[in-house]
């Protein structure tokens, strides 16, 4: 008894390990060692190694040496990953000394919510499967506890049947409990990982390029557009100071107070359009991305005056936006003076080679269209190279960059260009966001990390704000087939990640698999994790029209009595009379048939006398095929089992089924 | 082995002519280690059947002729004073053998048929306070006249009980009679050839208890006896000892019929032998075109309800 009860502790310790496994990252390491050692404490125990478990007096000790690191180390951790630590660490000493059935019960509902918990960091496809299977070897413990002698596939098959039967009714409750926004928000503190950050100075992207950490992903309603076309604007950079371009402190207050105030930027957008859906992995941040000029009637969303829609509230959780794009309008709707000042302000150090060489150029060309074609060729003409891997600038950036080592990606070039364009008097400023992407073919596009990149806006009275990429003067191909072919070259393609899938890209069923992988997750974000409030009003208006509070009870209760019917379904047999022995259940079903023809069995007749009574009363096939009920019977109640007559059932229900379907009318 | 008592029972129906049931039945009885009652009237091959047994299997036999004058003595042997080693020696009976023929059993006193009855159950008899145990197989075969006959003293229940099985032959028919009186005019039957050795016969019994019985036989069987004790047609109501009786004749049957496990068709074929005798009284067995065995079974269901 004590041994197989050992078995339910044995699963429940071997699957703490494995959720701390999953929560690798929000974990500390030394309470993963922590989990591990109370893991190993249990196996020791299972295996009969060691017989007692450690003294109530030493995990005391441990518990408060425990507490105190982790109270240290928390302070620094934020209060979501204290907690987390908190409850793996309480669950790793919990298991150290689990003695009652309560401790046991305790661990396993620990580990169900330590599985929410995982959801927290963790919400693709994979993980979610991960945790379903997690949860099932959590109520294979369960199970054990209760009936400890069963056999492991006997209860891995009922475990797997009850999950099986629960998960319509979760469906249905995920469909219809209302879908409330989060209660609580993780504190975002996570910004640096991800996404393009606040200031770019030239060399920062190199970093970005690095993860092929998915970005965004793009369902268009129509066909994808070029991918020279694709610029996904994210963030706009307006002040430079020499070195790095940041967002400017001018237009943040401006935006401040339009977000203050309510207002929205709406100008009158027309032509040709492109309808597309964003669902965008969490970033931390308040910015969307979009293509030039958007619309968006998502809720939450906002438009101001640089062209960029942004999210009312910081983006924590996968978040999925409509927007409709206007490609062909011009950016010329905000005449306003903040434009052309703050992009007009320029640092009066650093780069004095590149201010000499500007002021000289601009005298020689005056006009604003010959100067920038001037520049432009001067691009092309020198030998300017893409890199990923550009050398320090340190003191004087764009002078270092563009008159000594001409290497570098996209923010060099990009900074460099307005710097110029600033120094000849036209207005200039950095666009941060996404270039391309990768395609598929049922009409969305995965962006990802690696895509990032920064180019240039220019204002022309005339014209508005107009994109310039210097990059693609340079590097023609980083724009048409991405950044993979940019720096075929030199391998520095996601150099840092060997384990990346996107590495593997030319092997053809690697890449299959990496697609096919992006289309699974797809699905699942804009359908399970997309699933919110609105989606949710949408499917009820479906289904029941407009919402009265009238339909919204008849939902309510239809769905409960679905619920219910379900549960009924699924144990009927409670209140069915039990069939104890369904071998004699089937064949009295095979002597019913006969008896609708009038061939009744006599009680005192045995199984084999009755056979060969009727034998020549019924037709050839069918006396043989009663025959074989009769001797598959026979075997199942007179003779021993064993391996030479194995519980042969299921070919007893084939035969009586077929022997009721066939002779159902006609045994002659 | 199955193969050895087939030819045994073709051998024995070559003498018994037409009674191949009854013979198999008889078989099954030495196989269940029981003692066996064959009632029928005079003529009917009662000898014949016991004595073609008797030396199929090789079996050392003996016969006694029971009449009303004989004595326990006579059949268990008698302490003789020895003048040379001035002792008694116990002198053994015809009851020292490996199959004892009792012939008409009910002819004898009560005295004789209980000390008889009592050296079957013991296996063994107690003379002058000496225990001389009998020989191993031992069998008695006993006939008995049908009780309306004069001049007999009916066995009481307690000791018919004793019988494992009792057997009637009943007239051959047309067919086996004439084939009789036809080999009777051409040659002299000899007794069968021994087919099974003792030892082979010993080892046949012990694998008797091996065959198998599901919980679905066992249960026909209890609802058998149940069914006797509750209704009132039946005067004598079936024994634990009878139920036991019959498990034993039905393996002994499924293993001549070449099976390794019981099926209810065993235990119909061995009822009537092992249990009629045991339901019926002595008093009303007068009536024996009334068969109590046949209307048990005919009012229990073989399969569970």
């Amino acid at each position: 008894m004590k041994r197989t009860a050992n078995t339910a502790h044995l699963i429940l310790s071997i699957n703490l390990l494995l959720l701390t496994l999953t929560l690798f990252e929000p974990i500390m390491f030394w309470v993963s060692i922590l989990v591990l050692v109370s893991v190993l404490i249990r196996i020791a125990l299972f295996l009969e190694w060691h017989k007692h478990l450690p003294k109530t007096s030493t995990i005391n000790l441990l518990a408060l040496l425990s507490a105190l690191v982790l109270a240290y180390t928390g302070w620094h951790l934020g209060l979501l990953l204290s907690m987390v630590n908190l409850l793996v660490m309480s669950g790793a000493l919990k298991l150290m000394m689990m003695r009652k059935v309560r401790d046991f019960l305790i661990l396993a509902l620990v580990q169900i919510f330590i599985i929410g918990c995982g959801f927290i960091f963790n919400q693709g496809i994979f993980y979610a499967l991960i945790y379903v299977s997690q949860l099932f070897i959590i109520l294979l413990s369960l199970s054990f506890h209760v009936s400890p002698s069963g056999a492991i596939h006997k209860q891995s098959k009922r475990i797997g049947l009850l999950m099986l039967q629960a998960f319509p009714i979760a469906v249905l409750l995920f469909l219809v409990l209302p879908q409330i926004g989060p209660l609580w928000k993780m504190p975002g503190n996570n910004g640096a990982k991800t996404g393009i950050s606040d200031t770019i100075t030239p060399g920062d992207f190199a970093q970005l390029s690095m993860s092929d950490d998915l970005v965004f992903r793009a369902a268009f309603e129509s066909d994808i557009p070029d991918k020279q076309a694709l610029y996904w604007r994210t963030l706009v950079y307006e002040a430079f100071d020499g070195k790095s371009w940041s967002v400017s402190r001018h237009r943040a207050r401006e935006k401040e107070r339009m977000e203050a105030g309510n207002y929205n930027y709406s100008p009158g957008l027309y032509g040709a359009s492109l309808q597309y859906d964003v669902i965008m992995e969490p970033s931390h941040q308040n910015w969307l991305y979009t293509l030039d000029i958007p619309r968006s009637d998502t809720e939450q969303t906002w438009f101001s005056h640089d062209y960029q829609l942004q999210s009312r509230i910081l983006v924590t959780s996968k978040f999925k936006y409509s927007v409709r794009s206007f490609t062909e309008m011009p950016l010329n709707f905000t005449p306003y003076y903040t434009d052309t000042n703050i992009n007009l302000m320029l640092p009066q150090r650093y780069n004095p080679e590149t201010q000499s060489w500007v002021a000289a150029l601009r005298a020689r060309y005056p006009d604003d269209q010959a100067f920038i074609e001037v520049v432009e060729a001067f691009f092309v003409r020198e030998k300017f190279s893409y890199t990923l891997k550009p050398r320090a600038m340190l003191l004087n950036p764009v002078d270092e960059f563009l008159f000594q080592y001409q290497a570098g990606f996209c923010s060099h070039y990009a900074s460099a260009y307005a710097y110029i364009m600033r120094l000849a008097g036209i207005p200039a400023r950095l666009v941060g966001g996404y270039q391309g992407g990768e395609a598929r073919e049922n009409n969305y596009i995965s962006v990802y990390q690696y895509d990032a990149h920064a180019w240039v806006e220019i204002y022309l009275p005339d014209r508005g704000w107009i994109r310039k990429d210097p990059t693609a003067l340079v590097s023609p191909e980083r724009i048409s087939l991405g950044l993979e072919s940019a720096v075929a070259h030199e391998n520095s393609f996601l150099e840092d990640s060997p384990m990346s899938l996107a590495k593997l890209k030319s092997i053809a069923i690697f890449n299959r698999l990496r697609l096919l992988m992006a289309d699974v997750d797809f699905f699942w974000s804009s359908w399970v994790l997309g699933f919110d409030q609105q989606r949710q009003f949408t499917l009820f208006k479906m289904l029941a029209g407009k919402l009265t509070t009238g339909r919204v009870v008849a939902i309510s209760l239809a769905t409960l009595t679905l619920i219910c019917a379900l549960l009924l379904l699924f144990n009927y047999r409670v209140w069915l009379p039990k069939i104890e022995n369904r071998h004699l259940h089937l064949y009295n079903q095979a002597l019913k048939t006969l008896s609708r023809h009038g061939l009744n069995r006599l009680p005192q007749e045995g199984p084999d006398s009755f056979q060969s009574r009727i034998h020549g009363r019924i037709s050839e096939q069918c006396a043989e095929d009663f025959r074989h009920i009769t001797k598959l019977f026979i075997f199942h109640e007179y003779a021993p089992s064993s391996e030479t007559n194995p519980d042969r059932l299921p070919e007893l229900k084939i035969a009586v089924n077929s022997f009721k379907r066939r002779y159902r009318f006609s045994i002659k | 082995m199955q193969t050895q008592l087939e030819q045994a029972i073709e051998a024995i129906s070559q003498v018994v002519l037409g009674k191949k049931h009854q013979i198999k039945l008889a078989l099954t009885c030495l196989l269940a280690k029981g003692h066996l009652l064959i009632e029928d009237l005079p003529g009917m091959g009662k000898t014949s059947l016991s004595q073609a047994i008797a030396s199929t299997i090789g079996l050392e036999f003996n016969r006694v002729q029971f009449t009303s004058d004989l004595m326990p003595a006579d059949i268990i042997g008698i302490s003789i004073f020895d003048n040379t080693s001035k002792e008694f020696a116990f002198h053994k009976g015809p009851l020292f053998s490996q199959m004892l023929l009792a012939d008409e059993i009910n002819r004898a006193s009560p005295k004789t048929q209980s000390a008889l009855l009592e050296a079957m159950e013991e296996h063994q008899v107690s003379v002058d306070g000496t225990t001389w145990p009998l020989p191993n197989p031992f069998f008695v075969i006993a006939t008995q006249n049908p009780l309306h006959q004069s001049g007999t003293y009916p066995l009481p229940e307690s000791q018919l009980d004793r019988f494992f099985m009792r057997i009637q032959l009943g007239y051959p028919d047309w067919q086996s009679e004439r084939q009789m009186l036809m080999e009777l005019t051409s040659h002299s039957t000899m007794p069968p050839k021994t087919i099974i050795d003792t030892t082979q016969f010993l080892d046949i019994q012990s694998q008797i208890p091996k065959i198998n019985t599901s919980a679905a036989v066992i249960d026909y069987i209890l609802r058998l006896v149940t069914f006797s004790r509750e209704s009132e047609e039946f005067p004598n109501p079936l024994s634990p000892r009878a139920s036991k009786a019959i498990l034993l004749a039905a393996k002994a049957w499924a293993f001549l019929s070449s099976r390794d496990y019981v099926i209810p068709e065993d235990v119909q074929a061995v009822l009537p032998s092992v249990a009629e005798h045991r339901l019926r009284s002595s008093f009303s067995s007068a009536n024996a075109a009334d068969n109590l065995s046949n209307k048990l079974m005919e009012s229990v269901d073989t399969l569970a309800a």
